[in-house]
């Protein structure tokens, strides 16, 4: 084989920069690469040199880390604005998993560079109108992430007595649900909080000739209906989907049993973890971790129910300074049992669903209520639990927590989602052409 | 055979000095009876050895013994499977009895069966010989070498340095001679090395500018990449100047166990390239690169042992694929006219008359008052304990060597009494055990088996330490 021409080389390499790295090699790369190229040759030959050449390019760094260093003089702040590519590559893995070409040939043309552009471009990008909502597959990523439902698969359970525990079809079913209102893009947090119709073994399936269709799960999970206290002789049929359940029986993802049995033990409710989850994810609260030393167990005790164990367990001035903020917000949950069904007994006495909202910033939602459903409306009504809400959605699309200087953009988003009428788009659509996202600080001020 | 230090005497007149010495000054101390070299081998089976199987003849094998049995292995007739290891009876140690239920697969655990913890959890912390490849050091501290009969060229299967750090396992014997030899080379190979060092300080230097741009955390994260380059790129220059050494050990190895094919009606080549890993391993401990070396014979999470042909077992009759799966399955299946059992028996014969040319090699080197294999102990287990389907209430060990005496170790045979009896132990106080010799004195190692309750699990087992 003979030599390649030094013409030969400068194409490989660029070729090879734009294969691997996905761009062209700048000038000084260029040459940096040749002399590489040319000393390896001198060293074993052109053929091993060529082979360094091209393993050179694939541990280039850019290859393994994606770089957002930003290019141009700091603004007044010390800030500098990524770089159009990484703007590119940036929105891209915001939404999948994947460079998107329209973001990448936007970024070719210049047509990144205002807020607006990228703003406009996001926003066209985020239209979905699949039943499946798949199309950025990272939106209901937030929705899994957040309120952590496919936990559910995780905790081992017995079956119940005439019944049927199948976690792997009660996520997918609350996920039917989220697709729905996610396609609607209406009050979604309000929506998801507050529904009372529930898919029972159905989920959206894309048939050969037919599209995406709604289709029975399974058609061997009988008496798996019995997790949402239907009756034994429920029969499935496409036209009683989704199933409407009375008013105040449940309401939302906080009362399907894929959330609480998510959020529960091998044997019993977790009223802790459940008021935790609202401590911190609604009410934007903080709560440590259990301190050392402390055996976190609630005690058996016969003819006592979960709740009065749980209150006898932690009644200590030291347990309540933690548990004052959790347990009243997930004792409502009682109502339910660890598989999420409906239970009016608990050890042979009543239950009693009640609980408090407290101790918030947010003195006009604090209140006792008697119900979990009573509970929950009052939260999914709450100007203040929206913008905890956007908080997190913040923090799931900027992949860090916020800071003083992200005051704007949490504001900018939660206007948005509000003017949008409660558009999850919308509200994406704004973090992703936000300052905080497009600006990078810089230690240059 | 010129000896290791008169060897190294002269290389320090080159350039290798200045690495050389300090290891010179360890060898000759070792002649003079200060701190000798250690060195362990593992070698990981598949498909599980059958406690039964390697049983020498005449010594009982009572259920659920409730005593320690502790008497010497000579005057004990070995079975089939075992008759390659004979001539080292008096360096050889049976343990029978440790559990490992911990670690319990279903057909094989992996990093679990060197780390002590459930199975499922992968590459959950250090193993046994990452700990001790950590504490022995070396050019390389850790070699993983190994056999499948899938056409693979490198897996991660056994060895783990912490969690998430699974270390890897070559399966390609010429690839890993390359791969440690290559310095020792003349020629294209020499070359591959040369351009391959230019490769790692051109990146090392390009880490570096594209680090100069950046600040705090970001920084730091390209530190570990730059550390990776500069580390390799250091060792590259050691095992430049160690080539004389590297060319003296490096085995001569059978181009044609670089094929790897996956056949289940011609010869499946694996104990061509057992041997060549053997031999592998072996040199790169006499060349000094390294003191612990594992290597896997169709071990690991996603593989039942080795199959072969049965021609290639030199069995006679009817030629026929003998299946690793099919073989744990059971009596009713005959292969070659013999049974599941007996043909297990035979690949184990076949691995250990591969493992015993290793024990050559090393007992052919002369190291202070004694050879290398003086210095060396040699782990032989199953990463499926006990068999097919483990219970994993009995994991047999072989060990060959005493670790230049730092275990009481050969012409043993040890039988711990059995799961949940007083005074049984487990697996993890074996490597407690190792792990003390090398002069790493932790008390626990891997996640403990609740199901013994408050039977003592800790510290080493007493009966081998010195």
């Amino acid at each position: 084989m003979p030599p390649p021409s030094p013409q030969l080389v400068e194409e490989s390499i660029a070729l090879a920069f734009r294969k691997i790295v996905g761009r062209g090699p700048t000038a000084e790369e260029t040459a940096r690469f040749q002399a590489f190229h040319a000393k390896a040759t001198t060293t074993g030959g052109h053929v091993t040199a060529g082979k360094a050449l091209l393993t050179a390019v694939l541990l280039q760094p850019e290859v393994l880390y994606r770089s957002e260093l930003g290019e141009g003089e700091p603004d007044e702040f010390g800030r500098i604005r990524l770089t159009p590519s990484e703007i590119a590559y940036a929105l891209s893995y915001s939404l999948g998993n994947l460079p998107l070409r329209e973001f990448l040939e936007a970024s070719a043309k210049g047509e990144l560079a205002t807020r607006q552009q990228v703003s406009e471009l996001v926003a066209k990008r985020l239209v979905d109108d699949s039943p499946l909502q798949d199309k950025n597959p990272r939106i209901i990523q937030f929705f899994r992430e957040y309120f952590d439902y496919p936990y559910a698969r995780e905790v081992f359970k017995d079956q119940p007595t005439g019944g049927k525990h199948d976690a792997n079809r009660l996520v997918a079913d609350l996920e039917t649900n989220i697709r729905d209102v996610l396609r609607a893009d209406e009050e979604v947090l309000r929506t998801l909080l507050t529904t009372r119709k529930y898919y029972v073994n159905a989920n959206y399936k894309d048939e050969k000739n037919k599209g995406v269709i709604l289709v029975q799960g399974h058609h061997k999970t009988w008496p798996y209906q019995t997790s949402f206290n239907l009756p034994h002789d429920w029969k499935w049929s496409l036209a009683n989907q989704p199933v409407a359940f009375p008013k105040n029986e449940r309401a939302g993802i906080l009362t399907h049993p894929a959330w609480l049995a998510a959020w529960s033990g091998n044997f019993e409710n977790h009223p802790v973890q459940r008021g935790k989850w609202i401590r911190t994810h609604l009410l934007g609260g903080t709560v440590p971790d259990v301190p050392i030393g402390v055996d976190a167990l609630v005690p058996e005790k016969k003819h006592t129910s979960f709740r009065d164990r749980l209150i006898t367990a932690t009644a200590s001035s030291k347990c309540q300074r933690c548990h004052r903020k959790m347990d009243p917000l997930g004792l409502p949950f009682e109502r339910y049992d660890h598989y999420g069904r409906i239970q009016r007994l608990d050890a042979g006495q009543p239950v009693d669903p009640s609980g408090a909202i407290s101790r918030t910033r947010f003195s006009n939602i604090h209140g006792k209520f008697p119900s979990p459903v009573a509970m929950i409306e009052r939260l999914a009504a709450s100007k203040e639990v929206e913008q905890v809400f956007v908080r997190y959605v913040f923090r799931f699309f900027m992949g860090r927590n916020e800071t003083l200087g992200d005051a704007n953009t949490l504001q900018d988003a939660n206007k948005a989602y509000r003017d949008g009428k409660g558009s999850f788009r919308a509200l994406v659509a704004s973090l992703l052409a936000s300052d905080s996202f497009l600006l990078r600080q810089t230690n240059k001020n | 055979m010129s000896s290791r230090r008169t060897f190294f005497r002269g290389a320090t007149l080159g350039l290798g000095g200045l690495y050389l010495a300090p290891f010179i000054r360890q060898l000759e101390a070792a002649g003079k009876g200060a701190a000798k070299p250690a060195r362990v081998l593992f070698f990981v089976q598949g498909n599980g050895i059958y406690p039964r199987d390697i049983q020498p003849q005449g010594i009982e094998f009572p259920k659920n013994p409730s005593k320690l049995e502790d008497r010497p292995l000579d005057n004990h007739a070995m079975s089939m499977s075992m008759k390659p290891l004979v001539p080292w009876t008096n360096k050889m140690t049976i343990i029978h009895g440790l559990s490992g239920r911990i670690a319990r697969g279903s057909h094989n655990s992996g990093f679990a069966a060197l780390g002590c913890w459930p199975m499922s959890k992968k590459d959950y912390g250090e193993t046994i010989d990452a700990a001790i490849a950590r504490k022995l050091g070396g050019i390389y501290p850790h070699v993983g070498l190994g056999v499948s009969n899938k056409a693979m060229s490198i897996t991660y299967n056994l060895t783990s340095a912490g969690k998430g750090k699974a270390l890897p396992t070559l399966l390609n014997p010429i690839q890993a001679h390359k791969q440690f030899f290559a310095a020792g080379t003349k020629g294209e190979a020499r070359k591959d090395f040369d351009v391959d060092t230019n490769l790692l300080d051109f990146m090392a230097d390009d880490v570096k500018r594209m680090q100069a741009r950046l600040n705090g955390s970001e920084k730091e994260k390209l530190e570990r990449y730059l550390n990776a380059f500069e580390s390799m790129s250091a060792r590259q220059g050691k095992l430049g100047v160690m080539a004389k050494q590297i060319a003296s050990a490096a085995p001569d190895i059978d181009p044609k166990t670089g094929r790897i094919m996956e056949s289940k009606t011609a010869p499946t080549g694996v104990f061509e390239r057992l041997e060549a890993q053997f031999d592998i391993a072996a040199g790169s401990m006499i060349a000094g690169l390294t003191n612990v070396a594992t290597v896997s014979g169709g071990a690991g999470p996603d593989r039942i042992g080795l199959s072969c042909m049965a021609s290639e077992l030199g069995l006679k009759g009817d030629d026929g694929y003998i299946g690793a799966h099919a073989i744990g399955h059971g009596n009713f299946q005959k292969f070659a006219g013999i049974s599941g059992p007996d043909c297990h028996a035979h690949i184990r014969r076949k691995c250990l008359e591969q493992l015993a040319k290793f024990i050559r090699r090393l007992e052919a080197v002369p190291e202070g008052d004694a050879t290398m294999l003086d210095n060396t102990l040699i782990v032989y287990l199953s990463d499926s304990a006990e068999g097919h389907h483990p219970v994993c209430q009995e994991w047999p060990f072989i060990l060959i060597g005493d670790l230049g005496g730092r275990l009481k170790l050969g012409n043993r045979y040890l039988r711990y009494p059995w799961y949940g009896n007083q005074g049984h132990r487990t697996i993890a106080n074996l490597y407690l055990s190792l792990l003390h010799a090398v002069g790493e004195r932790q008390n626990t190692f891997g996640i403990p088996d609740f199901g013994l309750g408050d039977l003592d699990q800790t510290g080493p087992l007493a009966e081998i330490m010195s």
